[in-house]
């Protein structure tokens, strides 16, 4: 359903110029990173790692109003170590989707809940440079995911607060993924294609992102400082490897809303 | 619209459902003696890949190995007991690439050339190379009396380039022939070992086929894939006659260049048998943080046979005590009388 949604929704993007009003938000924060990658190691590495997400969200005209258009870019790395603490790796995970979300009638000015199908593209995955062989399975893919967003605002001083969650689930897409004992030197020095294209759903790429926000607002009523925690459980098992990388970070940043006539 | 909205949200909840109940992990070995004495079997057990070559070689019994083992170890051991008992394990499997690293030890079997007469000496080397030989990326080269040259290549792990190759040949070009003398050359990277052969073929040739693990069963491998070796695009060609000199630490990719380089029509593999090491080595770590290191990757040559054990030479030869004893390399000797007959004939 959220396929057959999309052309329709991308129609209607063409009219961006008549959006009638934008959030924009840049938050930095950082917390506790645990990966496992069985092409690398059968253990997992844990470690610290921060993370900076920039995000704009767009109503659109389209159906009434009730659609708006909401895009993230993601970056995160993260330095680990194994149990034993004497062999170091290096995460990293760079992130861009696009979900086009549906306001659903809450009957509360205060309550809002929309939702919607996203695209995303995702490149990462954990280092060892300890072999030139195997240093590395560079994880990635093309998903159709399904998202939710909900906001709650309240007054605290005549001032507008707003708490915001959101919830992404990856539906099916295409992944990348080199073979059980598949070389980089077979993979990117001759070019042997062994099923390293794979299709992912939730069975082989059961994966959870989400974040929850605290507006603060500040200055003048359009900026907000924001706060919030953003926790990411991507995994997947492709070519009987097996990928897990779970992260929490503490955000803050701040975010501004912009008015158009 | 309704229905819409209920279907949009249904394909939020199922997998949101599912993902949550779907943690991908794997099962962890307890830092304990067993505990990593199994987790290294086990790792040997799911990725390495020559059992079946080296059951018919040498009737390796990987499950006879860990019952014999199992009862070496308990937890009363210290580490360098623990150790022992662990590189004595892998050491059955008598592949050079087959390691176990720990902060105190790098453990190993290298009977491929420690059992082996070594035929080389280092000194005796040097008195041909003398003082007024060139290095060019790591190539130590010189032209000998009887205008035969001479390319010492001792690691492939130092960049090699087609430009570099090419200065050296065209500074041989007056040769009647070149020998590259490749003895005690363990290995490096596939790619050096490569470009130094493509200076010696005019043409694409089939070298080998490569095949790697794709599951955790002993038997399950990708479908081999050719490998080719192409003529050099750039610089010089040899053209002349070459004598390539082996000994048994011809080791990894060494080995395979002297399983490409034997199949060029202008070239003569002289000395002892090659160390073998055709497979590509992985590595992984075992709970108590020692590193091991297995071969993942299985490289046949160009008939679809293992160079596991080595690659024998067209001609076979040993180190003459009475050459060394007047301060001769019987290798480089008989290499320099067979490119001046070949010259001749």
């Amino acid at each position: 359903m959220a396929v057959l949604l999309l052309p329709s929704l991308c129609v209607y993007s063409q009219i961006e110029q008549l959006t009638k009003m934008s959030e924009h938000s840049l938050m930095f924060g950082g917390g506790p990173a645990n990966m496992l990658d069985t092409y690398i190691s059968p253990y997992s590495y844990t470690g610290w790692g921060l993370r900076l997400q920039f995000d704009t969200h767009r109503k659109l005209k389209m159906m009434n109003g009730t659609v708006s258009r909401y895009s993230l870019f993601d970056l995160n790395g993260a330095f680990l170590k194994n149990h034993n603490k004497n062999v170091n790796s290096y995460g990293i995970g760079i992130r861009y989707s696009m979900a086009w979300l549906k306001s659903i009638n809450t009957k509360s000015e205060a309550f809002t809940f929309s939702f919607g199908p996203q695209i995303s593209g995702f490149f990462g995955g954990l280092a060892v440079f300890r072999s030139g062989n195997n240093p590395a399975n560079p994880q990635a893919n093309i998903a159709i995911d399904a998202t939710a967003h909900a906001d709650y605002s309240f007054n605290v001083k005549n001032r507008k607060w707003k708490v915001k969650g959101q919830l992404t689930v990856p539906l099916f897409g295409a992944a990348f993924s080199l073979n059980y004992g598949q070389s980089h030197y077979e993979m990117f020095i001759l070019g042997n294609y062994d099923r390293n294209v794979v299709f992912a759903h939730p069975f082989n790429m059961p994966s959870l992102r989400y974040r929850f926000t605290l507006d603060i607002p500040v200055g003048r009523h359009e900026s907000t400082f924001r706060i919030g925690y953003a926790g990411q459980m991507n995994q997947s098992k492709f070519n009987n490897l097996k990928f897990h990388s779970y992260t929490h970070d503490f955000m803050i940043g701040y975010s501004k809303s912009i008015y158009k006539k | 619209m309704k229905r819409i909205n209920s279907l949009l949200i249904i394909s939020l909840l199922l997998p949101l459902s599912f993902s949550l109940n779907s943690c991908v992990h794997e099962d962890e070995y307890e830092n304990s003696r067993l505990g990593n004495f199994e987790a290294l079997w086990k790792i040997m057990d799911e990725h390495y890949c020559f059992f079946d070559y080296k059951k018919q070689e040498i009737c390796l019994d990987w499950d006879e190995v860990h019952t014999r083992y199992s009862k070496m170890v308990n937890e009363t051991m210290n580490n360098d007991q623990l150790f022992e008992v662990l590189c004595k394990m892998i050491g059955e499997l008598k592949d050079g690439h087959v390691n176990l690293s720990s902060p105190f030890d790098y453990g190993r079997n290298w009977s491929f050339h420690e059992d082996y007469p070594l035929n080389y000496n280092d000194s005796i080397v040097n008195l041909y190379l003398g003082h007024d030989y060139r290095i060019s990326s790591g190539l130590k080269y010189k032209i000998l009396d009887d205008n035969i040259g001479y390319a010492r290549c001792e690691s492939f792990s130092n960049s090699i380039g087609s430009g570099n190759v090419s200065i050296m040949l065209e500074h041989m070009a007056s040769c009647v022939g070149v020998i590259i003398d490749v003895r005690n050359n363990g290995g490096g990277d596939l790619r050096n070992a490569h470009t130094l052969a493509s200076h010696f073929t005019n043409e694409k040739v089939l070298t080998g086929y490569i095949s790697h693990k794709t599951g955790k069963g002993r038997n399950q491998f990708s479908t081999p894939e050719p490998q080719y070796l192409s003529p050099a695009d750039e610089g010089i060609r040899w053209q002349k006659k070459v004598v390539v000199i082996t000994n048994r630490r011809c080791f990894s990719a060494t080995n395979d260049f002297v399983k490409c380089m034997r199949l060029f029509p202008n070239v003569t593999i002289l000395g002892d048998n090659t160390g073998g090491g055709s497979g590509m080595p992985f590595n992984s770590e075992i709970p108590n943080g020692w590193v091991v290191r297995y071969s993942s990757v299985v490289m046949y040559d160009a008939e679809m046979r293992h160079t596991e054990f080595g690659i024998q030479p067209d001609i076979p030869l040993q180190m003459s005590g009475k050459d060394t004893d007047m301060a001769l390399d019987t290798y480089i000797e008989e290499a320099r009388k067979l490119l001046s007959r070949k010259i001749n004939d």
